[in-house]
């Protein structure tokens, strides 16, 4: 038996990662942490969780005569059942093993490209489900405005804020029923909101949609993101329920009309829970303000915030109040979260939220294995490269969409795409 | 009612009190004037208000629940409601003038609220005189109710002012690095995550003997 080299524990060196992975996914900074580190997290089968709702009151009140008058028939409370499966996510990430020959010593590089890449794909893989987040339950990420091969224009509210370079995404018509097909993107012009693709699947327009690769048409499932579970109107489902029947699940909502954001339309929002649930309910219920840096500077250019430093023995003495630190809407914590539609503020109760996982964040693992090698598809034979992947399956649900609020089509400041 | 939610039996008796009130100490509230200054209605620029003091118009549909939180009944009213919160904490408020609330049409249109058939303003009538909205709440930095002290007043309404200093351009510079470092801290956690799992200076042995130093 050859003596064990370096190569041959690389799949016992990516174990010890395992148990850290959450811990990875836990960081504060997005939504997706957000939920879970706050949010409620339900271990669920692949069958659909449900999740009880008491949705209308019951009894039946009124006047009557007791000189012989009838008393009439009574009622009870309706309840209802929303009900969400957990989907299936991953993410594969391949390289050589030139890479980690030529890498795995100090003598040969300042890095070591297996580290490196391993902690890429999981920082990638977040970011992708924090992106996947802003989306509406049916994976679209963007709409194509102007389709020039190989460069395609993606129109407002999210441009192109919701993908990344190198994705592979498929592309459908606008009523999501026909898939188009797949394509890779080459490079990502975010201020200009264009993408350079490799191919242009045949059959593409203007008007067509881009979704996350790997959904079927039609009627494509994703994420419930936040716009799924914050939505005001009076149409379509909610976890299987018709919004048209439950005003109850609607969620309370300001038209900006496209004007600049006012303290006006933030206290509009915020009544509209009060008026809808009672003033109790924003004392009981943490929200927070969700927005992107576009919506933060408005607010911040009304003058009427400032950020809270809290100086311990390890912060910087310098002053600083305005950009870093605690920082509030009308009592509310801000969370500024780059890839949040930058023409809406959400009023998130996350004690409402959760997740239903049947499998936490991990590597992919078969019979202990988590990387796996290459296989040549002529002869059969190994290919020197090797891949691993990141896997989870999990939904998000909301038991309450009406405590949240949200205020849409405000105008961007100046100087943003 | 005043500026108290009284809660009366049937007799008219008054049996409890539902809000608690605290008045603003006249010292803290002339500092605040002091050191905010004043507007154009010789009002000052900044004051202090009680969460459950500070009552604001809110018109449209109100759907009231019982204690238990039992569906009562659904009707549309003005009321007088605390306009901050959390209810239970001082807050600083600023004067905005009423060019900040856009045109009185405006006003009218974006705050216009119908339920069956009756039109409300949802904010209440157009802050003419302008309005004082908060922009600070008095809490511990663990959200804990916090007293108030002139000197921590007087310090947030300067922070106000240093604020004002601050231009356009160097507020979206700053919330951009600020998000530019998010990210690096963010990668950085990841790889610092990864590299902890793998053996000290890739495996070799790393007790310095002296003599026995690799070399280059």
């Amino acid at each position: 038996m050859p003596q064990m080299v370096n190569a041959d524990t690389v799949a016992l060196q990516l174990e010890k990662v395992r148990e850290r992975l959450p811990l990875l996914y836990e960081r504060e900074g997005t939504f997706y942490s957000m939920l879970t580190r706050r949010g409620d997290v339900e271990q669920v089968s692949s069958r659909n969780m449900r999740v009880p709702l008491q949705m209308k009151p019951g009894g039946k009140a009124g006047q009557t005569s007791f000189d012989g008058g009838a008393l009439g028939r009574g009622s009870g409370t309706r309840y209802e059942v929303a009900q969400l499966a957990p989907l299936d996510f991953k993410f594969a990430c391949e390289l050589t093993k030139r890479i980690e020959y030529s890498t795995n010593s100090r003598e040969k590089a300042i890095a070591n490209a297996v580290t490196r890449e391993t902690a890429n794909c999981m920082a990638q893989f977040r970011n992708f489900l924090d992106r996947y987040l802003q989306t509406a339950g049916d994976a679209v990420l963007a709409n194509i405005t102007v389709e020039a091969d190989p460069i395609l224009t993606l129109g407002t509210p999210n441009l192109a804020n919701l993908m990344y370079d190198n994705q592979t995404v498929q592309v459908f018509n606008a009523a999501l029923t026909v898939n188009r097909g797949s394509l890779e993107i080459q490079s990502i012009d975010y201020e200009n909101a264009q993408i350079t693709i490799d191919a242009l699947p045949a059959g593409t327009i203007a008007t067509d949609l881009i979704v996350v690769d790997g959904v079927d048409a039609p009627a494509p499932v994703g994420i419930f993101g936040v716009p799924f579970h914050q939505d005001d109107s009076a149409t379509g489902t909610w976890l299987n329920l018709d919004r048209a029947t439950f005003p109850e699940i609607r969620t309370p909502a300001v038209d900006a009309l496209s004007a600049a954001l006012t303290t006006g339309v933030i206290r509009l929002a915020l009544n509209k829970i009060r008026k809808a649930l009672g003033g109790e309910i924003l004392m009981r219920n943490r929200l927070y303000a969700c927005m992107n840096v576009e919506q933060e500077d408005a607010y911040e250019a009304l003058a009427i915030t400032i950020s809270e430093i809290i100086k311990t023995s390890s912060n910087r003495q310098g002053v600083d109040l305005f950009f870093d630190g605690k920082k509030t809407m009308s009592g509310i914590p801000i969370h500024a979260n780059v890839h949040w539609n930058p023409e809406r503020i959400d009023f998130i109760a996350l004690a409402h939220w959760g997740r239903a996982v049947s499998k936490d964040i991990d590597l992919y693992e078969v019979g202990g294995q988590t990387v796996y090698p290459l296989y040549n598809s002529t002869d059969g034979g190994l290919d020197a490269a090797m891949i691993f992947y990141i896997v989870t399956s999990f939904q998000v649900w909301s038991d309450s969409p009406r405590v949240g609020a949200f205020i849409e089509n405000l105008a961007k400041p100046t100087g943003y795409p | 009612m005043g500026d108290r939610e009284r809660f009366y039996d049937a007799e008219g008796l008054r049996i409890r009190t539902g809000r608690e009130i605290k008045d603003v100490p006249r010292e803290i509230q002339a500092l605040a004037a002091i050191v905010g200054g004043l507007n154009l209605l010789g009002e000052p620029n900044f004051r202090i208000v009680w969460g459950w003091a500070r009552l604001t118009l809110i018109g449209g549909e109100w759907t009231d629940l019982d204690a238990d939180g039992n569906y009562r009944q659904t009707v549309g009213q003005y009321r007088w409601e605390p306009k901050n919160m959390p209810f239970d904490r001082w807050h600083l408020e600023r004067w905005f003038a009423p060019e900040t609330f856009g045109s009185p049409g405006d006003w009218h249109d974006y705050t216009k609220e119908v339920f069956n058939g009756i039109e409300f303003a949802a904010l209440g009538p157009y802050p003419s005189r302008g309005e004082y909205e908060a922009c600070y709440c008095f809490e511990n930095p663990d959200g804990s109710y916090q007293e108030l002290q002139s000197h921590v007043v007087e310090t947030v309404i300067r922070a106000f002012q240093y604020q004002r200093a601050i231009t356009d351009l160097e507020r979206k510079q700053a919330l951009k690095d600020r998000e530019e470092k998010k990210k690096k801290a963010d990668d950085d956690f990841a790889y610092d995550l990864v590299a902890d799992c793998y053996p000290a200076f890739d495996g070799k042995p790393n007790v310095s003997v002296p003599g026995k130093e690799e070399q280059p």
